[in-house]
């Protein structure tokens, strides 16, 4: 009861040391707490600067990691989507490749060298009765070497 | 008769290809097939029993014995409701395309195609059977997409389509292991398998696996979860779906948004959580991050997004993203003492709820969006607008009032399910639920940016002439309005109908 | 009466070659086929489940031990029903040939009474007849009626089908070259008495012999069944053929291959598929090495398909990759496996022909061209919607979205690899999702592209009739199936469990 009572005694007591004894005539005249403390009364003028604490703190954050949480979305989650479509492409176009030149040109050329096989032997055959009396030289030559071979071993 | 009400739609479906070259007889012919499938779902609903503890309206045949498949349908609480959700969100987007002079008959056809799909998949008890319907409602998703999307469409569909392919066939390969272990494709028997512990043993034993048991029952539930992360979606599986609802049409999104998101969250609540309790309260700690991270990342993206549908689109991952966190929390605590029954059963009530009121006010917003284009001639930015509270006042207010009810205010639909789910969460996941009302404050913030910058503030002089709702508008946003006021203020209308279902969920002991 | 179905086509053949007219001729191949069908049809209503009906069991050369037997258990029945529908479908969607028309109709004719021969031959030696007779009209049809694609713009389109009718023809040979080896070994190592499968399927051979006679013959029928790495003639060949033709073969020519290694190289050597008991890389049995190969199959078929510009390209590659499941299902060993197998068998049959009709048919015979760069801008949905739609059923139908015959076949064979190979799940199940991939892909570059449309020289010609009847048939026969696969199930189960496939019941499922 007389601790709220002299707070209210000195309330009044600075509200006429500080506006009472000399009142303001005009709004445009500085206020008296300016003229004492020019500080005090800008920090409170500019409502202790919260907007702008606030403004640079948790906005500014938010701001961040909004940009962030779309970033994430676009780069890395849509991102990683769009590299497993790439690696599958890309495995599609390997597997073509794959398929085109080496097992279907690989069937291909054992095609060819069969065809080419078959040219080189039929070399031997050409008609010429000289031909083959050459290729049975060749022939019993080999026999005899073999047979040779085998006797000695 | 569950059978009669999935089918009308794809009758009527065949019946509008039939009917009309004529877009007007079309659209009609569509309009009484939505509405009759509205009508059915309402008598489904008089006719349900709250207090009975089993499905209802249960059909059952064998189908292939010897492969387990069998045509086993039923309701239950969640059933009733994304019945009635399905039907209604249909016949609202329905309304919305009557206006729109590109969609043709074919357009109608497929969405009552796709109610078919989505009738299929919320009634199915049998895993092979409700695969069918998941599987083949998106096709005409994938074509609705398509063929009426923006300019690019072709990728967004493409994207959408294929990346749920990608879960399904996980959930399909995980389901089969299932199979070749219980021989079982039922849900009801399996969630008694699974609920027992039997699952694991069963699998380990069927499928020769040498290393530890429960690593094999893990990853084969981390399977069926992919599938079902992709569709509702769950970070980080949810990529295509800001592209997806930004390319289709506003109409279509409401579809895709209203009833087809819910069929993630549907196959949480019947499948992950009877059939896998204990794996999912083995791998809490990721599904909670990963909860917490679907409702926090993308309402914080949600700000940055110049797009009106991308926004929205955001803001749907968000929303659902809380039922996911409570579905997984609950998870947490399977099984155990009766304390924990009733922050369970709050969090699962307030995942009921929300599926319902996000459904209707998704809807309602995306409506609200395609009214906005085609006033403007096809703008959607953020910033193409300004003080239209002034220009169009009818309009500014039923689109704020849905707004605020996505927001979560009091006395509308959206705050009783995120009440909920906040009460149930703090009590079985308190560091999740904290970290979680960011999310809730981001949404607000992106909320009320996109009313200021599309609402208040000085008037665009482009917009000056900008035509108000029409009368015929402004009777059918009505009942659309009112039905958020009303769930808002008597959420009993929906819970009296799920409790006992929850009920059950919340012992762990039943299906 | 099931021998009247190659009988019937012998004869049609030969009629319709002797016919004076072009719609002479057509009327008597689509009779032909319609009888063959219906003939399979009435047997179905008709069967016994687990049955093996004996049609016809006539000493050939006695000295030898051969004879003319032919007989049907669940499993022929299946194919059997396979080749009517395919057959009846083919001649449908090939009513628009107006050069040579008889002798097309006559090479087809033989080239489906040989396929019916092979799914009705009991006889290891009648079997082979049978399976060569198929291979001469298939050189013909790819090389007088085929198609060629933009690939080698020098080489005139003669040579270019040359190129593909006579590597389609050599692999074939090849592959029967090493059947023929096994055949002869088999013969000689059962003491020269029979060939017959039900003699053969209870003859003792040795381990040893069983080991290396098995991959022999195995591999020598993998061929046709487009096994990779011996698959390449599939993509070239059913690329350059006839629609009609493509429909066969992808449909069932190379079922004839897959029904080779189930009846021939796994029911009479099951002990080759015993483990060896060493390991390399992980393998460690001839099953391990077919699976692993079957799995490779599925997934780079898939992968080749998904860069693929040619239409057809894209199909025949898939062809490849469905072949690869039925191969991987039938290494499962397990029942499940293998009935997933069989339907795969059937189901691929009808939707890859379903495929190349669209494909080849109602694109290709009338925009002329196969690259999927000109075909988007032509707005084919619009100008023939007919085509889209069925070809939207069709790639449904070959993703294996449920509803349709893939899907029951897949899954089945998914569930046999789960149980035996579960390290190769994952990959099979990339190789589904590869698969939807790339027939996505096909379909939205084909019909819906969006933009300026290009301008076509003339307008395209509307949907026939026969076009029509064919789409529907082998629709229907795929949701059929696909809805109530009892239909097929209850006929190749009971077979599976039939004495003939008693060794491989022993060494494999339980």
């Amino acid at each position: 009861m007389i601790t709220s009572s002299l707070i209210v005694f000195v309330g009044l007591l600075l509200g006429w040391w500080f506006y009472g004894r000399k009142p303001i005539l005009r709004a445009t005249d500085p206020d008296a707490l300016e003229r004492l403390q020019p500080g005090l009364f800008r920090a409170l003028a500019n409502r202790l600067y919260v907007d702008e604490f606030y403004e640079g703190t948790v906005i500014a954050f938010t701001r961040f990691f909004a940009a962030f949480a779309a970033g994430l979305d676009r780069w890395v989650f849509g991102g990683a989507v769009k590299l497993v479509a790439w690696i599958v492409t890309g495995f599609g176009w390997l597997d073509a490749g794959v398929d085109r030149f080496v097992v279907n040109g690989g069937f291909d050329e054992a095609c060819r060298e069969v065809g080419r096989g078959g040219s080189l032997f039929s070399r031997f055959e050409n008609g010429r009765v000289q031909r083959y009396l050459g290729v049975i030289a060749l022939a019993l030559v080999v026999l005899g070497v073999m047979l040779l071979w085998g006797h000695r071993g | 008769m569950i059978t009669l009400l999935t089918l009308l739609p794809f009758v009527g479906g065949l019946f509008v290809l039939l009917v009309g070259r004529n877009r007007a007889l079309a659209r009609l012919v569509a309009m009484l097939f939505g509405v009759g499938a509205l009508l059915i779902t309402c008598f489904f609903w008089w006719g349900f029993d709250p207090q009975f503890p089993g499905m209802q309206y249960e059909v059952l045949h064998p189908w292939v014995p010897s492969l387990g498949m069998a045509y086993h349908v039923g309701v239950d609480g969640l059933g009733i409701l994304m019945l009635a959700l399905s039907a209604l969100v249909v016949v609202i987007s329905l309304a919305a395309s009557w206006a729109n002079e590109n969609h043709d008959r074919l357009y109608f056809a497929l969405v009552l195609f796709l109610e078919c799909g989505l009738f299929g998949t919320f009634t199915a008890l049998n895993f092979v059977h409700w695969f069918i319907y998941w599987e083949l409602s998106l096709i005409p998703a994938f074509f609705l997409v398509r063929l009426w999307g923006g300019p690019n469409r072709a990728r967004a569909s493409m994207l959408f389509f294929l990346y749920t392919m990608v879960g399904s066939i996980a959930l399909l390969l995980a389901f089969l292991a299932i199979f070749l272990a219980t021989g079982q494709f039922d849900f009801v028997q399996l969630a008694q398998l699974g609920q027992s512990g039997q699952l694991t043993t069963a699998l380990a034993q069927n499928l020769h696996w040498s290393g530890n048991p429960q690593h094999l029952a893990l990853l084969v539930f981390w399977g069926a979860f992919l599938g079902f992360a992709v569709k509702t979606p769950v970070v980080p599986f949810h990529t295509w779906l800001p592209r997806t609802y930004s390319e289709a049409s506003s109409e279509t999104t409401m579809l895709l948004t209203g009833a087809m998101s819910k069929m993630g969250v549907y196959g949480f609540l019947r499948i992950l959580l009877p059939i896998f309790p204990h794996q999912m309260q083995q791998e809490m700690k990721p599904l909670l991050w990963m909860a917490v991270a679907t409702i926090v990342l993308p309402a914080f993206a949600a700000w940055v997004q110049k797009d009106l549908k991308r926004t929205f689109a955001y803001s749907s991952i968000n929303h659902l993203g809380y039922c996911v966190l409570a579905v997984c929390a609950v998870a947490s605590f399977t099984g155990t003492t009766a304390e924990a029954a009733i922050e369970k059963s709050a969090a699962l009530t307030g995942v009921l709820l929300q599926i319902f009121s996000h459904g209707l006010t998704a809807a309602a917003l995306f409506w609200f969006i395609a009214l906005l284009e085609r006033r403007s001639g096809g703008l959607r930015g953020i910033d193409e607008f300004g003080g239209l509270r002034r220009v169009m006042p009818v309009f500014s207010g039923l689109m704020g009032i849905a707004i605020f009810a996505s927001l979560g205010l009091p006395g509308l639909n959206g705050f009783p399910g995120e009440f909920l789910i906040f009460k149930g969460v703090f009590a079985l996941a308190p560091w999740a639920a904290s970290i979680s009302v960011l999310g809730l404050l981001m949404t607000a913030v992106f909320l009320l940016t996109v009313i200021q910058k599309v609402f208040s503030g000085p008037v665009n002089p482009r917009w000056e002439a900008m035509p108000d709702l029409t009368t015929a508008e402004r009777w059918v946003f009505l009942p659309i309005i009112g039905l958020m006021f009303v769930i808002g203020l008597y959420p009993q209308l929906i819970t009296g109908m799920v409790h006992v279902t929850v009920a059950q969920w919340a012992a762990g002991v039943r299906f | 009466m099931l021998a009247w179905t190659i009988y019937l086509s012998f004869a049609g053949a030969l009629v319709a070659r002797l016919c004076p007219s072009k719609a002479l001729a057509r009327a008597v191949a689509l009779l032909t086929a319609l009888a063959g069908l219906g003939i399979s049809l009435v047997t179905l209503r008709r069967w016994i489940p687990g049955e093996l009906v004996t049609v016809a069991n006539i000493p050939w050369i006695p000295q030898l031990g051969l004879s003319f037997h032919l007989a049907a258990d669940g499993i022929s029945l299946t194919l059997l029903l396979l080749t009517g529908i395919a057959a009846t479908a083919g001649i449908l969607f090939s009513w628009n040939i107006e050069h040579r028309t008889q002798e097309f109709f006559a090479f087809y004719l033989v080239l489906i009474a040989g396929v019916y021969g092979v799914f009705l031959s009991f006889d290891l030696f009648l079997l082979f007849v049978f399976y060569e007779i198929a291979i001469i009209p298939k050189y013909f049809l790819i090389a007088i009626w085929g198609s060629v694609g933009r690939g080698a713009k020098n080489a005139n389109p003669g040579s270019q089908r040359e190129y593909a009718a006579m590597k389609l023809a050599l692999y074939s040979f090849a592959g029967s070259a090493l059947v023929l080896a096994g055949m002869a070994a088999t013969w000689a190592a059962s003491g020269g008495h029979s060939l017959s499968f039900e003699f053969l399927a209870q003859y003792p051979f040795s381990s040893h012999f069983q080991f290396w006679a098995f991959p022999l013959v195995f591999v020598g029928f993998a061929v046709l069944a487009g096994m990779w790495p011996f698959h390449t003639w599939a993509p070239t060949g059913h690329a350059a053929a006839p629609t009609a033709a493509s429909m066969l073969l992808a449909g069932v020519v190379m079922k004839l291959g897959a029904y080779g290694c189930l009846r021939v190289a796994m029911m009479l050597f099951p002990r080759g598929l015993d483990p060896w008991g060493f390991h390399v890389l992980g393998i460690g049995s001839w099953r391990d090495v077919f699976a692993v190969l079957a799995v490779i199959g599925i997934v780079y078929g898939a992968t080749v398909a998904l860069v693929q510009r040619d239409f057809k390209f894209v199909i025949g590659y898939s062809s490849v990759s469905h072949m690869g499941f039925v191969l991987l299902g039938l290494m499962t060993l397990t029942q499940i496996g293998l009935d997933g197998a069989v339907l795969q068998m059937f189901s691929h049959g009808v939707i890859a022909g379903l495929l190349f009709a669209v494909v080849g048919r109602m694109v290709y015979d009338r925009t002329h061209t196969r690259e999927l760069g000109e075909l988007g801008p032509l707005r084919l949905a619009h100008v023939i919607p007919f085509a889209a739609v069925t070809f939207i059923l069709a790639a449904m139908a070959s993703i294996g979205l449920p509803g349709f015959s893939g899907f029951v076949a897949e899954f089945q064979v998914l569930i046999g690899t789960w149980h035996t190979f579960p390290g190769l799940i994952l990959f099979a199940g990339i190789g589904i999702l590869i698969g939807i991939a790339f027939t996505w892909r096909a379909l939205t570059k084909a019909f819906y592209v969006e933009g300026p449309p290009a301008e076509h020289p003339h307008p395209l010609p509307p949907i026939t009739i026969p076009e029509k009847l064919g789409s529907f048939l082998l629709l229907a026969s795929t949701l059929i199936v696909g809805l109530y696969p009892r239909i097929l199930i209850d006929l190749i189960l009971p077979a599976l469990n039939s004495p003939l496939f008693d060794g491989l019941r022993k060494g494999a499922w339980r």
